[in-house]
């Protein structure tokens, strides 16, 4: 069928695309990209998501409030000034975030995305140019699943399996 | 005018089953190609294959629409307010289950009958697989379902894995039409 062919013709490409997106997770992994929004998940297989979901386009990886920046929750009474107790992260951490988001986008979304449309294009194309031949085939093995249902008295039907076919063509 | 004449005896020779057995097992796609090939999968299409797949997919549209009846009706009423509502097993749901056990039941006997007919052929084909596994899996959900009087966890992840097969299934018998 066409959907296993195209399948077979992207399935090492997927198989790259899985080790790009589990190295981008492991990135943000290491940056303790903040999880808090995949609830129990545990936050490499969170982040395995939140890459695939930014491969796909869906760029809310990044909380929409506070981005990579992280702010911790104040304790009551107590008045931070210091970047350190306001934030999960120093400065560093969080430009390289962002730097890492970037990087990402740019492969997994931009170049890898492309490449799988194309491949995949390429083999709906391939397929599609034998149509009319796999669709036989395919009937082909239909008939004779319905063939080895057949006992001797329908082999022997004369409209089942004639001697002769004769086909009429205007010319 | 043109005729063209297909001795098919001669073709088919003795053994009448052989002849669509050689034209599934080739891999030579140019083969399908050929206009007197063509004719003769019309010819055997139309007078008795396409009938019978027809049927078999109506029947299984059938079980479908029962099952996916069925499952609608898993949770319970949603309006009452508790946290797990009990199971309703009113007539409805016995003869929703009967009617989805008697279809499986055609479809696994159909199964049976094709191993003992191909022998080592059977599990050749991996389409056969994504049958028996379907099959498996809807009995051992559906017994959960029967059984139990809530619907467990394992249930419901059985019943997921049971409407993707039918997701195959459906893909598999759709091939009747082009």
């Amino acid at each position: 069928m066409m959907m296993i062919q195209v399948v077979n013709d992207v399935v090492y490409f997927m198989l790259l695309f899985v080790i790009f997106i589990l190295t981008f997770a492991e990135c943000y992994h290491i940056v303790q990209v903040n999880t808090d929004a995949y609830g129990r998940l545990p936050a490499i297989a969170a982040l395995f998501l939140g890459t695939l979901r930014s491969a796909m386009g869906d760029f809310s990886l990044i909380d929409p409030y506070q981005g990579f920046d992280i702010q911790r929750k104040q304790k009551p009474g107590v008045h931070c000034t210091d970047d350190a107790c306001k934030y999960q992260h120093s400065r560093l951490i969080v430009f390289f975030t962002f730097f890492i988001y970037v990087v990402c986008v740019f492969f997994l979304f931009m170049i890898f995305m492309n490449f799988i449309i194309a491949v995949i294009g390429e083999s709906y194309s391939k397929v599609n140019q034998y149509a009319t031949a796999h669709d036989y085939r395919q009937r082909v093995i239909m008939i004779y699943e319905k063939e080895i249902h057949f006992g001797q008295e329908d082999f022997d039907n004369e409209e089942y399996f004639p001697n002769i076919l004769i086909v009429r063509k205007k010319k | 005018m043109q005729y063209n004449y297909i001795h098919l005896d001669k073709i088919q020779g003795e053994d009448k089953i052989s002849l669509t057995r050689t034209l599934k097992d080739s891999e030579d796609l140019a083969l399908f190609e050929q206009e007197a090939i063509q004719i003769i999968i019309d010819y055997k299409w139309e007078t008795y294959a396409k009938r019978f797949f027809l049927i078999k997919l109506f029947t299984y549209a059938v079980f479908l629409v029962t099952f996916f009846v069925d499952l609608e009706t898993l949770h319970g009423n949603a309006s009452e307010e508790a946290d797990v509502h009990p199971r309703v097993k009113d007539l409805a749901f016995i003869i929703r289950k009967v009617i989805c056990e008697l279809i499986q039941l055609y479809f696994l006997m159909y199964e049976i009958v094709q191993f003992r007919k191909e022998k080592k052929e059977y599990f050749k084909d991996f389409w056969n697989y994504f049958e028996l596994l379907g099959i498996f899996l809807y009995q051992w959900a559906s017994i959960l379902d029967i059984t139990n009087e809530n619907t467990s966890d394992i249930c419901r992840i059985l019943f997921v894995f049971s409407v993707m097969f039918s997701l195959i299934k459906v893909l598999y018998l759709i091939r009747v039409f082009r």
